[in-house]
């Protein structure tokens, strides 16, 4: 029973960390490049959610109605899709070409860039995500009493929106005429822009839809943790990374698989790590060490897998 | 690949919500009461009320200082704050007022602004009646720099921090004294300078916030009295982020200025133990408002504190609990540094004397915890009677959070 809690649990952060994931593994299918400013476009999604939220209901506002968290979360994570189609254009647009070290280096100071500007804005202290009234307490499924395993609007939620954008992502990329100018671009840009795709709207959506998913994600983890600050994209961008990583760079299922997967690990750790006992230490290993306990998995993984598990070892990207 | 992979999550969705059964019903259930979140002085800012948005409520929070407007020397001081901040003071900003005003006292002794003569000043206001009479009580130091104040008990009632009407048996805090009773003189000539540290940004920002704003209310009053040695006082702010590292630039930065005469900080115990070693080669005397780990003033002759240590507040949350709150069990959350395990480990240690079991210990890293649900679900199934925390107010708020989400806590 508690081990399906934890699992659980896991599972819940585990889908946030994929849809974040999905920006890192996209934006790498088609242009190779690890975008470490994601992080900070997530950041800034669940600041851009706060702040409207803020100002349409007051920032002491205790319940705010669902159709108003609704619309301002998808203007927000709209308007974060615009943050990243800019960031690529202002930073990596001119780079392009030029040598995967600079681009990668201009996105560790898009990184810092962002973050500061966000103190700047925001100032350094915490902040909140109002939602309304029960979404995050209200049991519509109580399984064991009290203390047994509660089910919240927000759970559900995650996983209809999760659902909902795998599918829709699945459709966009396989089905559609866009989505084969993207898997072409993947391949082989030069032949894919002799054959007609206008790159630069690949990469553009690839920017938008990374980032849109970004900023829901954002949001719903600064709801899940309970509080955010400017470095919140900092932590959580490094796990997604790790995510998309070992579920192979470039893969959509993978990130999704990978958040998953690194999730449950950490929450297993939360809950099991002190039952090992620890040579020097009384009462067992750390549980401090949860979230290094995922990132030893993903190092495991890509050992004994180096092309992450749903990743592909040639050019069949997106 | 996407369709078989999702299927029985899809499965799952429904069928959890087809057969969903009632929501669990407030109050007592066959799990027995509700925990009761206990928190050493980390818990104690206005923004854990805030920022656990009434999931604070009922909690317990052991402190040096509460705003109790009822004794005359706080009320005046507490008037002044909110008149120029808006804010009612919390402890870290009546201590850091304590600490600037007790090293302008130091300094007036020495009779000039020297760094050996004001350690010598502080160094001897050993007692009751040579220390400083603050808001906080009388700031007076043992041959170590430690300081002996009594810890008060507050509770988060109705969104707000009050003094809570069950108190541990400590003798109460020291007469309160309002400040500057000094007939009001222009302070001219070259300024005295000293340095106040403390996390003026970063995960700990509310602290810096109070710190700063308690340290200016006592350099303005101090100035507007006629300064110190009849010069104006001004203070040099060193921000260091809650960090060791950052904790050492500031201190170093501090000891390349050769007008600098004292420090007060840093806050944070893990600061104050990185820094302390440069303040002791540069000859610096340094003041704590904040850090309380045993090992803050060990060592040193220059380092001073002016509040309790973690062994003592350790004892007095751990017979609270037992003595009145009357529980027997609990578990505790602590935070990774030296404040945290500190404080943990003598909680502990009184816990094993007094019978009082602790289940379980759950430790965090404030740096890279993502959340808090699944250590939340760890306590929950000990269903614990006292949560007890040592940490930081900001984790603090989310475990409250967390745990009122688990149905932990009412």
């Amino acid at each position: 029973m508690l081990f399906l809690e934890y699992t659980l649990n896991g599972l819940n952060t585990g889908i946030l960390y994929g849809l974040i994931a999905i920006g890192y593994t996209m934006v790498y299918g088609i242009i190779q490049l690890i975008n470490f400013a994601h992080g900070e476009i997530c950041m800034l999604g669940a600041m851009v959610t706060a702040t409207f939220l803020g100002w349409a209901f007051g920032v002491d506002a205790i319940a705010i109605p669902a159709a108003g968290f609704v619309v301002f979360m998808t203007l927000a994570a709209l308007m974060d899709g615009g943050f990243g189609i800019l960031l690529d254009k202002i930073a990596y647009k001119p780079l392009r070409g030029s040598s995967r070290l600079s681009a990668l280096i201009t996105a560790i100071g898009m990184s810092l860039l962002l973050q500061n500007l966000a103190v700047m804005i925001w100032g350094a202290g915490a902040n909140t995500i109002k939602v309304p009234e029960g979404y995050t307490s209200t049991a519509i499924l109580q399984i064991g009493g009290r203390l047994g395993i509660r089910i919240t609007f927000f759970h559900i939620s995650i996983w209809l929106f999760t659902i909902a954008s795998m599918s829709g992502l699945y459709f966009l990329v396989q089905k559609t005429r866009f989505g084969m100018a993207m898997r072409a671009t993947a391949q082989n840009p030069t032949a894919a822009s002799l054959m007609g795709v206008r790159l630069d709207k690949v990469v553009a959506t690839t920017f938008f839809v990374g980032s849109f998913l970004g900023a829901i994600g954002g949001v719903a983890v600064a709801i899940n943790k309970g509080s955010f600050d400017y470095q919140i994209g900092l932590y959580i961008g490094l796990v997604a990374f790790a995510a998309a990583v070992l579920g192979g760079i470039g893969s959509i299922p993978g990130a999704m698989l990978g958040g998953i997967i690194i999730g449950v690990v950490e929450a297993w750790a939360a809950g099991y790590l002190s039952e090992i006992p620890h040579p020097l230490v009384e009462g067992g290993i750390s549980t401090g060490y949860k979230e290094a306990v995922g990132f030893t998995v993903l190092i495991l993984i890509i050992l004994l897998r180096p092309q992450g598990l749903l990743g592909s070892r040639g050019g069949d990207r997106a | 690949m996407i369709r078989s992979r999702i299927a029985p999550l899809v499965l799952c969705a429904v069928a959890l919500l087809t057969t969903g059964c009632p929501p669990a019903d407030g109050g007592k259930t066959d799990d027995g009461d509700y925990s009761i979140i206990v928190g050493g002085d980390g818990v104690f800012s206005p923004d854990y009320v805030k920022l656990a948005e009434g999931a604070a409520e009922g909690s317990y929070i052991i402190t040096p200082y509460i705003n109790d407007t009822s004794s005359p020397g706080i009320k005046a001081f507490s008037e002044a704050f909110i008149a120029e901040y808006k804010q009612e003071p919390d402890a870290w900003a009546a201590l850091t007022y304590d600490a600037v005003g007790t090293i302008a006292v130091a300094i007036e002794k020495a009779g000039k602004p020297d760094r050996k003569g004001i350690r010598d000043a502080l160094a001897a206001m050993n007692s009751k009646e040579t220390g400083y009479p603050g808001v906080t009580g009388v700031t007076f130091f043992d041959k170590n720099g430690d300081c002996a104040k009594p810890a008060l008990i507050a509770e988060v009632k109705g969104g707000k921090l009050t003094k809570s009407a069950t108190q541990i048996d400590t003798s109460s805090a020291g007469e309160a004294k309002a400040g500057g009773d000094k007939a009001a003189k222009k302070a001219e000539g070259e300024p005295i300078v000293i340095g106040v540290a403390g996390p003026f940004t970063g995960g700990g920002q509310k602290y810096g916030e109070m710190i700063k704003a308690g340290a200016k209310l006592k350099l303005a009053e101090l100035n507007a009295a006629g300064g110190v040695l009849g010069r104006p006082l001004k203070i040099v702010w060193g921000d260091d982020e809650s960090t060791n590292s950052k904790a050492v630039n500031v201190a170093n930065d501090f000891a390349a200025r050769p007008e600098l005469c004292a420090v007060v900080g840093h806050f944070n115990s893990t600061c104050s133990l990185a820094a302390k070693a440069i303040y002791k080669a540069a000859e610096i005397p340094a003041l704590t408002p904040g850090s309380t780990n045993v090992k803050v003033c060990e060592g040193s002759d220059w380092y001073f504190r002016n509040l309790y240590r973690d062994d003592f507040q350790g004892f007095i949350c751990s017979d609270f609990i037992t003595k009145s709150l009357k529980k027997k069990t609990c578990v505790v959350f602590f935070d990774d540094d030296d404040y945290g395990t500190g404080l943990k480990t003598f909680f502990e240690q009184r816990a094993k004397e007094t019978g009082l079991e602790v289940l379980e210990s759950i430790s965090y890293d404030k740096k890279s915890v993502t959340e808090f649900t699944s250590l939340v679900t760890k306590a929950k199934s000990k269903a614990p009677e006292v949560i007890f925390i040592a940490g930081n107010y900001k984790e603090a708020a989310l475990i409250a959070k967390a745990c009122k989400k688990a149905g932990l806590t009412k």
